[in-house]
């Protein structure tokens, strides 16, 4: 063995471990407030950055009830039923079922689903320190709003996101629903935001499709303007348009999804393929809800997960769709 | 979790975790900034870290029964971390392309010469520890930070005392390893 690299590697470990415990985010990190937040703080946090945003609307129309337990803004806000009373509508985490009762129990996954709009795509997640931002907002009567925060530069790329960005813009849950490789793609990112952008109310989910299909640049702005969708063994469904290499068909026999979410691979393919939208399936979609490629990436993801816990420090419990629940699901402009 | 051995020992947080059954929020409050000094040696990012420890303390909101009950909390919160650590880095290595940062394929060339030279660029070895396993990142950390005796890291990563010190081995003769090839390549 080295002695220098011995002492190096020692210098180097004493040297991150003052960062460590210097580094503020890290710090923070530690806090179990923010692994579960109260959604009200998470609200105020952001608000001052509401007047600048641009809502867009995700209205559920499902039938399974979602628990979800924040989000509430206001009086006619609040959480939706659940079905399960042991979830409690701002219990600690600690209460949640065991991670396996979730996987095993398929009511307690339709009870508990989360609904997350993921970043995309994930080894290039924006840090923190980018001016985006965002938050849910959940309603008494079931529908939920993401909210537009902003665009920028987002990791040396131009993007604009939607939903929680409480934990920096990371796939833990966190809500990217646009990223543009090249900023040829997005002349100004102001009118990226604006109503004109391309969604107009009310788009159903099979508009959404049209809308993908016709190669928009709110969701296709890649050259290729492919789509890609998938589930897998986080439990998830995606669709999003991306440029991702990273397209492996044995991922769509990966996962339960199928068995959890009603929707199998199959059905979603048939969607896309009815509705004229090319897709590729990427394998990353299937454990984080959010893309590896490292080359530019832009699209919207449509992440479904119950997957417990793995998400939930942005405090959603949200919804689980299936396929046909999700062409009834239309997306407004606020 | 980071810690030198006379960190190591419990302190009176950690003693009162065991006996008085404190909250968890009093528990990393007294303690967790050495937790966040061992997500940060083991991802070498500060944001990777951020995510390891938000995993992690999940991990315990919902196990923090089994860490009061371990004999050593502290034991317990560290491989709590270690194990989201190498979980983690697996579930990636198994989907997504795992690749250094930008930037950094040059840096680990700049650093396997500059350990052939001088091995004390910190940065250049931060960006040569990039290319090692996690398991071999960790049992790095745990012996050449936390002073870890072979038993306790090989407890720790759940591995005989022997797998504990090839993996150090075989780390260490990588890092070095890279130099060499680096150096005959040059030649």
């Amino acid at each position: 063995m080295s002695t220098r690299l011995d002492e190096t590697l020692r210098d180097l470990y004493a040297d991150l471990e003052r960062e460590a415990r210097a580094d503020p985010e890290l710090v923070a990190a530690l806090n179990t407030d923010r692994a579960v937040p109260a959604p009200s703080t998470r609200h105020a946090r952001w608000a001052p950055l509401a007047a600048a945003a641009v809502t867009v609307g995700l209205i559920g129309t499902v039938a399974a009830v979602a628990t979800w337990s924040g989000g509430t803004t206001g009086p006619t806000e609040g959480s939706a039923t659940s079905s399960v009373p042991s979830q409690t509508e701002h219990g600690p985490i600690g209460s949640l079922p065991d991670e396996r009762e979730w996987i095993e129990n398929s009511q307690i996954l339709a009870a508990h689903a989360q609904w997350e709009i993921v970043t995309f795509p994930d080894d290039e997640r924006p840090r923190h320190d980018t001016v985006l931002s965002g938050s849910l907002t959940f309603r008494a009567d079931h529908t939920m709003s993401v909210q537009v925060r902003g665009c920028g530069v987002v990791e040396g790329r131009y993007a604009f996101v939607t939903g929680d960005k409480q934990q920096r813009g990371d796939s833990r849950g966190d809500a990217l629903v646009a990223e543009f490789p090249d900023r040829a793609l997005v002349p100004e990112c102001a009118t990226a935001i604006e109503p004109g952008f391309g969604i107009e109310e009310p788009l159903s989910f099979a508009q959404l499709l049209e809308f993908l299909a016709a190669g928009h640049p709110f969701v296709g702005s890649d050259p290729r303007g492919d789509t890609q969708i998938g589930t897998g063994r986080s439990n998830r469904m995606a669709i999003a348009p991306s440029t991702s290499a990273e397209i492996e068909p044995a991922d769509r026999t990966g996962g339960p999804v199928p068995d959890v979410l009603g929707l199998s691979p199959g059905d979603a393919e048939a969607a896309l393929e009815a509705a004229g939208v090319p897709y590729q399936w990427n394998r990353a979609l299937q454990t984080t809800g959010s893309a590896p490629s490292s080359e530019g990436t832009a699209g919207i993801v449509v992440a479904m997960t119950p997957e417990p816990g793995a998400r939930l420090p942005t405090g959603e419990r949200v919804q689980l769709w299936t396929l046909e629940e999700l062409h009834n699901l239309p997306l407004t402009l606020d | 979790m980071g810690m030198r051995p006379q960190e190591t020992a419990p302190s009176a947080a950690s003693a009162q975790a065991t006996h008085d059954s404190p909250s968890i929020e009093a528990y990393l409050a007294a303690r967790g900034r050495a937790l966040t000094g061992l997500a940060l040696r083991l991802t070498l990012d500060r944001h990777d870290a951020a995510d390891l420890v938000q995993d992690a303390v999940l991990r315990l909101l919902r196990n923090w029964d089994k860490a009061l009950d371990a004999a050593d909390t502290d034991a317990y919160v560290r491989r709590v971390l270690i194990n989201e650590f190498m979980t983690k880095r697996r579930r990636r290595s198994a989907t997504e392309l795992v690749g250094l940062p930008a930037g950094s394929e040059r840096s680990v060339e700049q650093g396997v010469r500059s350990l052939e030279d001088t091995v004390t660029d910190r940065e250049h070895l931060r960006a040569l520890l990039l290319t090692l396993a996690p398991r071999e990142r960790a049992v790095l950390t745990l012996r050449f930070h936390d002073d870890l005796p072979f038993s306790e890291i090989a407890e720790l990563l759940g591995v005989r005392v022997g797998t504990a010190r090839s993996i150090v081995s075989r780390a260490l003769a990588r890092l070095q390893g890279r130099n060499t090839e680096e150096g005959t390549r040059d030649q």
